[in-house]
């Protein structure tokens, strides 16, 4: 049990909790970089936005039109080390993933031949993993070397 | 004095003629007159087989010192002749074409003027070898049951060129498994025998060691045959690529309401996916372009933006085309032509998960187009009909070459063929034999001498509908909103994370190595334990069904060293999405062999009025 600060001094709990905002999000941080690194516009997930506080991180919620919940972790010291996404549609990945979308398409262009199954990539500081089915999609990506101290990578999920 | 045995090698015998001529005269010097009364020429060898047609030299030496002029004859006619063979002036003995009757014959070697003038050797006459070798076409086929199929073998290597047909090893078949006539022509029985593929068995009757074997899978009016390979790219060898327990069948697709149809074999079968996707370049009778278009108001032409969960993607138009698969058809339904180029890829917009290949080519997709028959009727739904456009969004129209994302009314999206047969179409039965947990080459395979079979698996079309498509004892398991498993439990440990099974996936997708207590191969993707590991799950539907699924890993190093060109493997895993309490397991297409496994379409009649309002799996 640790006092925490996230945008606003908030008292947490292991594993939870607190909606902070309920809004339209025009946007969102991108992974490995600074939550201020907002992008510009909100084109890609026109979502509702949800923030918690946890132990050791904090979380935005998003939920796309699709249905589709993007969550984005981000550290103490204000660096998005995680996302994940599950639901419909899959979020647009080349702006959750700033500069690594190019090591996922790398990597997973290299799986030549693959078929079926989910994609699981850990290469060079960044994991992602892909799955599920038409109408269902669920994956994750995280940087290792930025987790918070004492954070779980399976925070991430 | 003893004669001496001399080489069958003319220069060597001539040598030896003289040697043995020299030697004996000069013995003959100090010698007694009854050695010169001896046979005086032996012929080598003094008997031996021949083939019929064939040469073999003979050999004179002579032991006498008077006279060395040798004839030779066959059956007392001097030089042979066609019908008993011929011999040379050098004992060059050539073997009639047929064999004579009898097929012995006294090859003589004839010297003049001596007591004894002559040697002689029998010779047998043998039928040519037969070198025949049996091919037979049309091979591994399929036809529907009560039809018929015209067989022809080609037999090389022997004038006699008749075959004996087999079916099943029975000699023209039987009234089970079908009937063959003396020409080659199959009759297919009127109900499908089981298993539902026949060997069919072409023997040379001239070499009865000599046959072809080909397989002959039958189809039912509810029923297509399924087939596991490598798919069209083959096997490269290499573990790391090769498209391991591939699930095909074939379709036919018609320009709508026309006898203009494509037999289009080499489709994937896939639970995990919505809809016919064919590649442009498989259609070849029956142009894209010549099928129906999905249009909006202003006549833009639909396109769509398909991206898997591996991050591979597809590109191309919506289009209308009637579906036959095995005796059952939709008429006028929306499918995908994967590859047509009219419009670019709407990079930026479509391919959110795009990242990966695309499989836009045979090569990349290894097959001629996916048939999906997972849960859904359409492979987007209301969300693409109305609303908000979202990330990922499938459905674009290229106004001006320029594509952009457009809403698509449900009734014209890309669906579910098997949802608008006439009957028959509330789901699907996946039906693979069990197989050796060494694996197999294929499904069907059989060997070369016919034996072992392996039969092709079975998609069954609708859920108890027919006598062959009863639910029966399977377990019924509804399917959350996700469209999988709510909870899978493994070791103790509930996974709220789920899963489903997945005839698209090569391998049993499970959880990590650490937790499962094995290894990771280290030149492939697949676990490599040290011996083979069980690995029990509990299954939990959203029905509060509740059943026990126990897959087995091998370690995939030694089933790929030991069986090379092997393609059907039913103890294949690898990792899946894992992480603590999150493991969502993915039951690929080595859980289906030696199962019946049932497909229910959300929407649509469900057995023993069960709840599957997000469509279910049975097995």
């Amino acid at each position: 049990m640790e006092e925490r600060h996230g945008w606003r001094s908030m008292r947490s709990f292991w594993g939870i909790l607190l909606m902070l905002i309920v809004g339209t999000a025009p946007a969102w941080a991108v992974l490995g970089q600074p939550e201020s690194s907002v992008g510009t516009d909100g084109q890609f997930l026109r979502g509702q936005i949800r923030d918690e506080v946890h132990e050791g991180y904090r979380l935005h919620l998003i939920t796309d039109p699709g249905g589709t919940v993007v969550r984005e972790y981000v550290s103490p010291a204000g660096i998005v080390f995680g996302i994940s996404w599950q639901g419909p549609a899959v979020p647009n990945m080349q702006q959750l993933l700033g500069i690594y979308f190019t090591h996922l398409q790398q990597y997973a262009q290299a799986q030549t031949g693959r078929r079926g199954g989910p994609l699981k990539i850990q290469k060079d500081g960044f994991v992602f993993t892909s799955g599920g089915h038409m109408r269902s999609y669920r994956g994750r990506a995280y940087l290792p070397n930025l987790l918070p101290t004492h954070v779980s990578p399976e925070v991430v999920q | 004095m003893r004669l001496r045995k001399v080489s069958t090698a003319r220069a060597a015998g001539l040598l030896l003629l003289m040697a043995s001529v020299m030697f004996l005269a000069s013995c003959g010097s100090g010698g007694t007159g009854n050695e010169l009364a001896l046979p005086v020429v032996t012929v080598s060898p003094t008997s031996a087989s021949v083939q019929a047609g064939s040469p073999l030299q003979f050999t004179a030496t002579v032991v006498s010192p008077t006279s060395t002029t040798i004839t030779w004859s066959v059956n007392g006619i001097q030089g042979g002749n066609p019908t008993m063979g011929t011999i040379s002036s050098s004992g060059l003995y050539t073997a009639p074409a047929t064999v004579p009757n009898p097929a012995t014959i006294t090859v003589k070697a004839i010297s003049s003027a001596e007591t004894n003038p002559f040697g002689a050797a029998l010779v047998t006459i043998t039928a040519p070898a037969v070198n025949a070798a049996v091919t037979i076409a049309p091979t591994d086929t399929l036809t529907p049951a009560g039809t018929s199929v015209q067989y022809s073998a080609t037999v090389t290597g022997t004038d006699n060129t008749a075959v004996t047909w087999y079916v099943d090893g029975t000699a023209g078949g039987n009234s089970t498994v079908g009937t063959i006539t003396a020409s080659g022509l199959y009759q297919a029985p009127a109900t499908l025998p089981s298993p539902a593929t026949v060997v069919v068995t072409a023997t040379s009757q001239a070499d009865t060691s000599q046959s072809a074997s080909t397989l002959l899978t039958l189809t039912g009016n509810n029923t297509a045959p399924l087939y596991v390979n490598f798919g069209s790219n083959g096997n490269t060898g290499n573990p790391s690529t090769d498209h391991y327990n591939g699930l095909f069948t074939t379709v036919s697709v018609c320009l709508p309401n026309t006898p203009q149809c494509q037999i289009i074999p080499n489709i994937l079968v896939d639970t995990s996916s919505i809809g016919l996707r064919l590649l442009n370049s498989a259609l070849t009778s029956v142009p894209a372009n010549e099928f129906g278009t999905v249009s909006d108001s202003a006549g833009n032409h639909v396109q769509e933006c398909v991206q898997f969960p591996d991050t591979s993607y597809v590109w191309g138009p919506v289009l209308i085309a009637d579906v036959l698969i095995s005796g059952e058809k939709a008429s006028s339904v929306p499918i995908q032509v994967m590859g047509v180029t009219t419009f670019p890829v709407p990079l930026a917009d479509c391919l959110s998960l795009g990242s990966g290949p695309n499989l836009n080519s045979v090569a990349a997709l290894g097959a001629n187009g996916i048939l999906g028959v997972g849960t859904s009727i359409r492979d987007c739904g209301p969300n693409c009909a109305a609303g908000q456009i979202f990330s990922a969004y499938p459905y674009y129209i290229c106004p001006l070459n320029v594509c952009q994302p457009a809403f698509v009314p449900v009734a014209q999206q890309v669906a579910n063929p098997v949802a608008f047969f006439p009957k028959d179409n509330n789901g699907v039965q996946i039906t693979l034999p069990s197989i050796p947990d060494a694996g197999a080459p294929s499904l069907p395979s059989v060997n070369a001498d016919g034996s072992g079979l392996l039969p092709a698996g079975q998609l069954v079309f609708g859920v108890g509908t027919e006598s062959n498509n009863a639910i029966g004892s399977a377990t019924l398991y509804s399917l959350d909103t996700n469209g999988n498993f709510p909870q899978v439990v493994y070791n103790g440990v509930t996974y709220d994370s789920g899963g489903s099974i997945d005839s698209s996936a090569s391998a049993l997708f499970l959880s990590s190595p650490a937790t499962l207590g094995v290894q990771n191969c280290p030149d492939n993707p697949f676990y490599c334990p040290g011996s083979p590991t069980p690995v029990s799950l509990t299954t939990n539907g959203a029905n509060s069904a509740t059943g026990t699924v126990t897959v087995n890993i091998e370690n995939a190093d030694t089933l790929f060293t030991d069986n090379p060109g092997f393609s059907v493997f039913n103890n294949l895993a690898r990792e899946s999405l894992t992480g603590l309490g999150t493991d969502q397991f993915d039951l690929g297409l080595p859980f289906f062999y030696g199962r019946t496994v049932f497909v229910g379409i959300a929407g649509t009649a469900i057995p023993n009025n069960a709840s599957a309002p997000n469509g279910y799996v049975a097995f």
